[in-house]
């Protein structure tokens, strides 16, 4: 586990780009395949999974699966479509519930 | 009642040492509770606005590489990124946060991003590389805050259930049954006095109508 990689699923425009570094870029052509895909990544213990938003959306529940496992870690990303938020979402849900405050909610309006 | 058990005295003792227990488990998990919370909020601290600036860095560097992808044709591009000529390899460290293993990682990318050739590819494309290879530790180290806000928020979940459950049912249940057994327990004793004193009032007459019956 020591000496890791870094994966990127999403689609062609937005991954393409990190190839060039040595990332291994995973383009599924369907959600079935993607969560294929996603559950190879995990089983290899890849170190970092990034994860495009529109890819996320079918990911969703194999995503939550690796929550509580220290790696992979996960991280949900903007694709070259647009940001949506999800990944900021995310992270603000699972703050209020264990705060019981959106800490994030307040810094946002100061 | 309300555990059903017996109401005896080998009961009662059980009962206060479960109680002491649960007391001290209570105060433990309370501490951990805090000590969670005090690493949270660091981490939140830390974390605040990285994933929107980055978010948006993000962004542009993906305009700026379809702005280069946009001056080749296709083919010509899948050739050039086809031989990453750049390593990105990653070491994973665990921190310990009480009995969390979070990972730590670090980010080295290796070799030239520019594995090409020069004629065939415009010069956006090495700047759009370039940014790229900029992002990508902070993309790495974004994913090793948000693990660790995820792990950490639902250790401090289970944790405070874990407390209100000793705090609010198990301990007062317990101390409710300690407090029941002892009535009970009182209640028994106070009508064997009263069946012992009725029956040597009982014993007394009778001596004493015997006495009466001597003279």
């Amino acid at each position: 586990m020591a000496e890791g990689t870094i994966a990127f699923i999403g689609d062609a425009d937005s991954v393409l780009g990190f190839r060039a570094l040595g990332v291994r870029t995973v383009v599924p052509e369907s959600p079935a395949r993607a969560s294929k895909e996603f559950a190879e990544l995990v089983r290899r213990e890849v170190s970092v999974i990034m994860v495009t938003e529109d890819m996320a959306e079918n990911l969703a529940e194999q995503i939550e699966t690796t929550a509580h496992m220290t790696v992979p870690a996960v991280v949900v990303l903007p694709g070259v479509t647009g940001r949506r938020e999800r990944g900021r979402e995310t992270i603000r849900r699972l703050i209020t519930r264990a705060v019981g405050v959106d800490l994030m909610g307040e810094s946002a309006q100061q | 009642m309300a555990l059903k058990v017996n109401a005896t005295r080998m009961e009662l003792l059980r009962l206060r040492r479960k109680v002491s227990l649960a007391e001290r488990g209570h105060k433990l998990l309370k501490d951990k509770l805090d000590e969670l919370m005090r690493q949270f909020k660091l981490l939140i601290a830390k974390y605040m606005g990285e994933r929107e600036d980055l978010e948006k860095e993000l962004m542009g560097a993906y305009a700026e590489f379809l702005f280069a992808r946009a001056g080749m044709e296709e083919a010509g591009i899948l050739d050039a990124l086809r031989y990453p000529g750049a390593e990105a390899s990653i070491t994973t460290s665990i921190r310990r946060v009480m009995n969390l293993q979070l990972p730590v990682f670090e980010v080295e990318v290796e070799g030239d991003v520019r594995n090409y050739g020069m004629f065939d590819t415009p010069a956006e494309l090495d700047d759009a590389l370039e940014v790229y290879r900029r992002l990508l530790p902070r993309l790495v180290a974004l994913a090793q805050q948000e693990k660790a806000i995820s792990l950490l928020a639902d250790e401090i979940d289970t944790t405070r259930r874990r407390v209100n459950a000793l705090e609010y049912k198990l301990i007062p249940e317990l101390q409710e049954t300690i407090s029941d057994i002892r009535l009970k327990l009182d209640e028994m004793e106070r009508s064997n006095l009263t069946r012992l004193m009725k029956v040597k009032e009982m014993m007394e007459e009778k001596r004493e109508a015997a006495r009466r019956g001597d003279r």
